[in-house]
C-alpha cells in the first residue's frame, strides 16, 4: 500500500515529464496508412518511371520496404516500437527510391509557378491587414483590391497568365501602400500604448526602489535608478518641449569626444511640477518617434538596473 | 483515521529526543493541499519558456512556397525581439502583438527585429519559398522546428519519404495535416491523381493542459481512493483472492492443459490481468503460439481479451460468480 501511495504521488511527476514522449503517437495506426498510401503512390511511381522495364536494384529496394509495410501491419497492436522502427524503415527506402530516377538532376529550388498559390499567400495577407484595420478602427477600404483578387482568379481560371501576373503585381503594389498606411496610423498609437505601459511598470519599480532605500542596503544602482526615473518621468510628460533640451557632457563618459546626451534643464523640470500650461502645448500626438525611442532606451537600461537592485537586496 | 494508522517510534539517542514519524502519508499535509501541490507542479513544469514559438502552423503551396504562422510568449520588458526565420527570401511580413496592434519589424537575411515593447505574446506570419526543393517529380519538405509544429501539404499531394515519426496526421479536404515534433524534419513527396485516404474518426485536437489536468485529476482521485482502501483493509484483500485463485479456477475446469495452467498462475500473479507481450516475453514462445494458448484460455471460459492501447489485454474471468 505505501508503495501504491508513493505510486500515485510519482505518478503525475513521472507523467507530466514524459507527457511529449507519450504523444508522440497519438494513434499508431496513422503509420500504416501513411506507409501503405506511400507504398502506393511508389508503385504507381515506378510504373510511371520504369514500365516494364524495374531496374533489379530499385526492386530489391522496394520489396525491402514493402516488406518493412507488411512488418508494420503485423507489429502495429502488439509491439509499438517496432512498428515505429518499421514504418521509419519503410518511409527510408520509399524516399530513396522516389529520388533515384532523378539523382542526376539538380536539386532545384522552387520559383512562382502558380499563380493560384501567389494569390493564396496575398490573400492571406490581406487578411492580415484588413484584421489590423480593422483592430485599430482605421476605416482603411479595401474594395479596389478584393475587385483585382476577383478578376485575377477569373484570368488564372480562363488561362490568361499574362494578364493574371499583371493583376497580382497590381495587388502587390496597393497591398503595399496599405500596409504603409496602417503603420503610420498605427505608430502613434504605438507611442501611446508604450507611454501607458512604461507609467505602469515606473510606479512598481518606485516601490522596489522606495524598499531597497528602506532596507538601508548600501546599494549605489539606486541613485542611478532614481535619476532614470525621473529622466523616463520627463520625457514622458505632456509639458516637455524641445526648448527644454540642452545638450549636456555625460557626467560617466570615459570619452574625449563629446558623448551627448539629452538632459532636461532644471526649469523644465520645474514647469513639470508647478504643471505651468501657459508656454507648453504638447500633446500626446506630438510625440515623435526619436522620443519613444529615448523612453525605450532609458527604460531598458533603468530594468537592468533594477534586476541588479533586486539581487542585490536578497 | 484510527489510532493504529500512524505510529511513533521514539528512540532516544545521548541528549537528543528523536521522534520517527513512520506514517509519513498521512501527515505530510492535508490531503487537499498535496492534490493541489500535485496538480501545480504538473502546471508549472509545462510552462512554455520565452521565445520558443507555443503555436507553429505551416501551410505549403503547389509551387513550394509556405506560409509561416507562429505565436511566440515573450519577455513584455524587452524593447525588441530577434526573431529567427526559416529562410532568407521573406515576403508579406506582419507581426502583431496581444490585442492585434501591428508591430514595427526590420528584416534582415534570417532573421527580424521586432518592436515588441509591452507585448508578452507575438504573433507572426510571413511567406517564404526557402523550405521546399524540388528533384524531378518529387518535393522536399525540410525544417529543424524549434517547437513542435503542423504542416499542411498541397492538394492531391503523396507523402513519399519521411525521416520522422508524426504525432499525428488528418486529411482535410484532400489535403494532408501533419503534426511533427520539434528537430530536424524532412518530407518528400509527389502530386497524385488520387487523394489521400480520409481517415475516419480523427480525435479532435487536445488542448495543450488537457493531459495535465488530466493527470491532476487521476492522482487526485487516485489519492482519495488510496485512503479509502486503507481503512478497508482486510474486507477488499479477501474479496481479491476469491476472484484471483489459481486453484480454484482449476478445480472448476480440470481440463486445463499443465503449460496452459502455467500461463493462469502468471496472470494471478500480476493481479489478475497481463498484456499478451508480457506472456510472449515471459514464456519466450513465438506469437502464434502463445496466442494459441490465449485463445484456448478464451474458449474455455477462463480469461476474457480486451484492447487496451493497440494491445491484447489478458484478463482471468470471476469464474466463481459466473458459474454460481
Amino acid at each position: 500500500m505505501k508503495k501504491l501511495a508513493l505510486l500515485a504521488i510519482l505518478l503525475p511527476i513521472i507523467s507530466v515529464v514524459s507527457i511529449d514522449n507519450a504523444y508522440a503517437q497519438d494513434d499508431p495506426s496513422i503509420l500504416l496508412r501513411i506507409a501503405t498510401q506511400a507504398d502506393e503512390q511508389i508503385v504507381n511511381h515506378l510504373d510511371d518511371v520504369y514500365g516494364d522495364s524495374i531496374p533489379a536494384d530499385i526492386e530489391s529496394l522496394y520489396a525491402q520496404g514493402h516488406a518493412a509495410v507488411m512488418s508494420l501491419e503485423i507489429s502495429l497492436y502488439d509491439d509499438v516500437e517496432q512498428a515505429r522502427q518499421d514504418f521509419l524503415t519503410a518511409m527510408s527506402f520509399f524516399k530513396y527510391i522516389s529520388k533515384t530516377p532523378f539523382e542526376h538532376e539538380e536539386s532545384a529550388e522552387t520559383s512562382d509557378r502558380d499563380p493560384a498559390s501567389h494569390l493564396n499567400r496575398l490573400s492571406k495577407y490581406l487578411e492580415n491587414l484588413r484584421s489590423i484595420s480593422e483592430t485599430h478602427n482605421m476605416g482603411i477600404k479595401f474594395s479596389e483590391i478584393e475587385s483585382l483578387f476577383v478578376q485575377a482568379y477569373q484570368q488564372i481560371d480562363s488561362n490568361e497568365d499574362a494578364a493574371a501576373a499583371q493583376s497580382i503585381d497590381q495587388i502587390e503594389y496597393l497591398l503595399d501602400i496599405k500596409q504603409k498606411d496602417i503603420h503610420e496610423q498605427t505608430s502613434q498609437l504605438a507611442s501611446d500604448r508604450t507611454k501607458m505601459f512604461v507609467e505602469e511598470q515606473l510606479v512598481m519599480i518606485e516601490v522596489i526602489l522606495d524598499d531597497a532605500v528602506a532596507s538601508d542596503s548600501e546599494i549605489p544602482q539606486i541613485h542611478d535608478a532614481n535619476y532614470l526615473v525621473e529622466e523616463i518621468k520627463v520625457l514622458l510628460s505632456e509639458h516637455y518641449t524641445t526648448e527644454d533640451i540642452v545638450t549636456v557632457q555625460s557626467e560617466d563618459s570615459h570619452d574625449t569626444d563629446a558623448n551627448s546626451e539629452y538632459y532636461p534643464t532644471e526649469d523644465a523640470m520645474v514647469a513639470q511640477s508647478q504643471a505651468s500650461y501657459d508656454t507648453v502645448n504638447t500633446s500626446s500626438e506630438d510625440y515623435s518617434q526619436d522620443h519613444i525611442s529615448a523612453v525605450k532606451t532609458k527604460f531598458a537600461e533603468l530594468i537592468e538596473i533594477v534586476k541588479i537592485i533586486k539581487e542585490l537586496i536578497r | 483515521m484510527g489510532p493504529n494508522m500512524c505510529r511513533y517510534e521514539k528512540t532516544v539517542p545521548e541528549g537528543m529526543l528523536f521522534v520517527r514519524i513512520v506514517c509519513i502519508f498521512e501527515l505530510m499535509v492535508r490531503i487537499p493541499l498535496l492534490i493541489i501541490g500535485v496538480i501545480l507542479v504538473a502546471i508549472i513544469s509545462s510552462a512554455p519558456s520565452f521565445g520558443s514559438p507555443r503555436v507553429l502552423d505551416l501551410i505549403v503551396y503547389p509551387d513550394g512556397s509556405t506560409h509561416i504562422s507562429a505565436e511566440i510568449g515573450i519577455d513584455s520588458l524587452a524593447v525588441n525581439y530577434e526573431l529567427e526565420l526559416f529562410g532568407d527570401n521573406i515576403d508579406n511580413f506582419v507581426a502583431v502583438g496581444e490585442n492585434g496592434f501591428l508591430l514595427a519589424g526590420n528584416i534582415t537575411g534570417d532573421s527580424a527585429l521586432v518592436e515588441t515593447f509591452g507585448s508578452s505574446v507575438i504573433t507572426v506570419e510571413y511567406d517564404t519559398h526557402d523550405l521546399v526543393s524540388k528533384q524531378g517529380r518529387v518535393w522536399t519538405f525540410s525544417l529543424d522546428a524549434p517547437a513542435d509544429f503542423t504542416l499542411l501539404l498541397p492538394e492531391n499531394s503523396a507523402i513519399v519519404g519521411m525521416t520522422n515519426l508524426p504525432i499525428n496526421m488528418e486529411v482535410l479536404d484532400d489535403q494532408t495535416l501533419l503534426t511533427l515534433s520539434s528537430g530536424s524534419n524532412e518530407i518528400d513527396y509527389l502530386f497524385s491523381a488520387t487523394a489521400p485516404t480520409p481517415i475516419p474518426g480523427n480525435p479532435e485536437p487536445q488542448q495543450d493542459y488537457l493531459p495535465y489536468v488530466i493527470i491532476g485529476a487521476i492522482s487526485a482521485a487516485a489519492i482519495i481512493l488510496l485512503v479509502r482502501i486503507r481503512q478497508k483493509p482486510a474486507k477488499s484483500a479477501q474479496v481479491q483472492k476469491s476472484q484471483m485463485d489459481p486453484e480454484a479456477i482449476f478445480k472448476i475446469k480440470p481440463d486445463i492443459r499443465d503449460d496452459d495452467k502455467e500461463i493462469v498462475k502468471f496472470i494471478s500473479d500480476n493481479g489478475g490481468e497481463v498484456l499478451e507481450s508480457e506472456l510472449r516475453k515471459k514464456f519466450l514462445q513465438p506469437r502464434t503460439t502463445m496466442w494459441r494458448a490465449v485463445k484456448r484460455l478464451e474458449r474455455n471460459s477462463i480469461i476474457k481479451i480486451e484492447k487496451k492501447d493497440m494491445q491484447n489485454l489478458v484478463k482471468l474471468r470471476n469464474i466463481e460468480e459466473e458459474e454460481q
